[in-house]
């Protein structure tokens, strides 16, 4: 059996990877755009946001444009390459593709590279 | 994980990110549609009624940049956009290309300003699509290539009807493209 990250394993999650990897590098988006291209909820895209910059997978910045808050999300490098490894991963399950060097559990490196903060 | 989980999670990703990028790209197709109107209104009066141009064209021109501005606030203000930070730069290192191209070609060719003009800028521009073509869409360096041909054989063989000729092949390339972004079905949907 493959192990694979656990955060980004969360199929919500990994949705919300797979919209921002799809994008190019450097871009953002405002926290809209993925309520509407997924169809979620505010508060469970907030929830599920949180866990994901927990990770250091995602940054988010605060800004305002005129009088109304704004919030802009994108994909940091260290998430760009946790997406990479599982998607490897995936391709190494399927038989598609040799699993990456760097495709090893994710989950085994994540206390050192987040500094021991606590996910789900 | 097993083999069909991987296999859905594989498809979804795909499609997830086929959606997103697909609807970022969309954004600017508003923008090619109201150059396209712009050329196509102006320069068909150029052709046909070439007494009122002048006046015309400086309404085409205030309307036409007052659309995109109110456009570019639109989109920079409204929820569920994107920020794009190098863009700016692009934008300014294309812009700059396509200006040298122009001059270069105008010095090489001796082109002079008035009739001219309007086909050194359509030169140009299919120039711009080529060279876009190369990175966003490879159907727009096919639509440069027949877009500057088709320029070149008006110029060529039918000066008269150079106007018409700018107006319907410069503008509808731009209106149609810019229809084809906006349109475009995203890439996630079946």
């Amino acid at each position: 059996m493959t192990e694979v990250d656990p955060v980004i394993h969360q199929p919500t999650r990994l949705r919300i990877m797979a919209a921002l990897v799809g994008l190019e590098e450097g871009s953002q988006v405002e926290f809209g755009f993925l309520l509407d291209l997924l169809g979620l909820s505010d508060g469970n895209l907030s929830t599920h946001l949180r866990k994901l910059e927990e990770a250091r997978f995602i940054a988010t910045e605060k800004g305002f444009v005129g009088r109304m808050p704004r919030t802009w999300i994108r994909v940091t490098p260290e998430g760009r390459r946790a997406f990479a490894d599982y998607v490897a991963a995936l391709e190494g399950i399927l038989g598609t593709k040799a699993p990456a060097a760097t495709a090893a559990p994710v989950a085994t490196a994540a206390p050192a590279r987040r500094g021991g903060r606590g996910r789900s | 994980m097993d083999y069909d989980e991987a296999a859905k999670s594989l498809k979804d990703i795909k499609a997830t990110m086929g959606r997103s990028s697909t609807r970022i790209a969309r954004e600017p197709g508003w923008f090619f549609v109201i150059a396209g109107a712009m050329w196509l209104v102006g320069y068909l009066v150029t052709q046909f009624a070439p007494a009122v141009a002048g006046p015309v064209w400086l309404v085409v021109t205030v309307l036409g940049c007052g659309a995109m501005t109110a456009l570019g606030l639109f989109l920079r203000k409204k929820k569920g956009g994107a920020r794009h930070p190098g863009l700016p730069l692009r934008i300014a290192a294309i812009a700059i290309g396509i200006v040298a191209f122009a001059f270069l070609l105008a010095l090489s060719f001796g082109l002079e300003l008035g009739r001219n003009l309007p086909a050194l800028l359509m030169l140009s521009t299919a120039f711009a699509y080529f060279v876009l073509g190369m990175t966003v869409q490879p159907v727009m360096s096919l639509m440069g290539a027949l877009l500057g041909l088709s320029v070149a054989a008006s110029m060529l063989f039918w000066p008269g009807w150079l106007y018409l000729s700018i107006a319907v092949l410069g503008g509808g390339t731009f209106i149609a493209s810019g229809l084809f972004i906006v349109l475009r079905k995203e890439k996630g949907d079946d």
